[in-house]
């Protein structure tokens, strides 16, 4: 490494970063799967599925990063742009979806119907 | 430290990069600021022949990725030391990350923030550009075409090291009851 050459900039870092969290948290979520099983509501397989979509997403955003860190010119490209947008949308969506659903769930009534 | 601080600590960084990410982005999407200033910095140019992106190789940017990375869980590390000692290794990494984040571009990140925030706040109280923005953002670009800012970085990550670590020390001497062992 050189001194004087920042080509941690350029969010090519965060990124990077955020490449390493989606690794540990789908780490995670596999052991909680190994452990648990698939549940009826395949709550842990489509949570693993939308950090999968995301990781993707942000892989692609970091190799354009280096590709401009590392190249002549500053890279960019409006399909894989498009595409990175669109990953992330559905991994956040689904993550989202799930997430929501499991706070919001209609939980069963504690007391038993005595009028019935 | 009795209590544990993990959560208001995430809670305070949230906010911080969120206050960062909407001005930032405020003023790269809607202000369109930043567009010709990243040019004029990556590609070569009559002022900066050389250009600030063509000196690193695939290699050197990959041990960037590492030597940061492990760098600034070290630091993230220690602050967990005495933030929140008693959570797991991996909610610790966890915290590192985006501390590390935080912390590393400290020096530029602040004043380059307040200039931006006093701009959308001229563009949107109609009061124009702030008298400061033009020196600041100059001093800035100086800094970062004159590749001065790693060291800046380094400085920043080093000093939050030692604070840490002096913090950490304390807090091992000092027991629970008070008493200095």
């Amino acid at each position: 490494m050189r001194w004087g050459i920042d080509m941690a900039c350029l969010c090519a870092l965060p990124n990077f970063f955020n490449l390493i969290l989606h690794f540990i948290i789908g780490g995670i979520i596999v052991i909680m799967l190994m452990q648990y099983g698939i549940r009826k509501n395949f709550f842990l397989p489509l949570l693993l599925l939308g950090i999968m979509f995301s990781g993707v997403s942000k892989f692609i955003d970091w190799i354009q990063n280096m590709l401009t860190a590392t190249g002549n010119t500053v890279f960019f490209s409006y399909n894989l742009d498009l595409l990175v947008e669109a990953l992330q949308f559905i991994g956040i969506a689904i993550i989202f979806y799930y997430i929501f659903r499991s706070l919001f769930a209609s939980k069963p009534s504690l007391t038993k119907p005595s009028n019935l | 430290m009795k209590k544990d601080l993990l959560i208001p600590v995430m809670v305070i960084m949230g906010v911080l990069a969120t206050a960062y990410i909407v001005v930032f982005d405020w003023e790269y999407n809607l202000l369109e600021a930043e567009m010709g200033l990243i040019d004029q910095l990556l590609l070569s140019s009559e002022e900066n022949p050389a250009g600030l992106v063509q000196q690193g190789s695939v290699t050197a940017y990959l041990g960037q990725m590492i030597f940061w990375t492990f760098s600034l869980i070290l630091l993230g590390l220690v602050w967990a030391g005495f933030l929140f000692p008693k959570r797991p290794l991996v909610e610790k990494i966890i915290f590192s990350l985006p501390f590390g984040v935080l912390v590393m571009p400290l020096i530029f990140v602040i004043p380059a923030w307040i200039i931006s925030a006093g701009k959308i706040g001229g563009e949107l109280f109609g009061t124009g550009m702030p008298p400061y923005y033009g020196p600041t953002v100059g001093k800035i670009v100086y800094l970062i075409s004159s590749n001065h800012e790693q060291g800046y970085e380094i400085a920043a990550v080093l000093g939050f090291l030692v604070v840490g670590l002096l913090i950490l020390g304390i807090t091992k001497l000092v027991r629970k009851d008070g008493t200095v062992s």
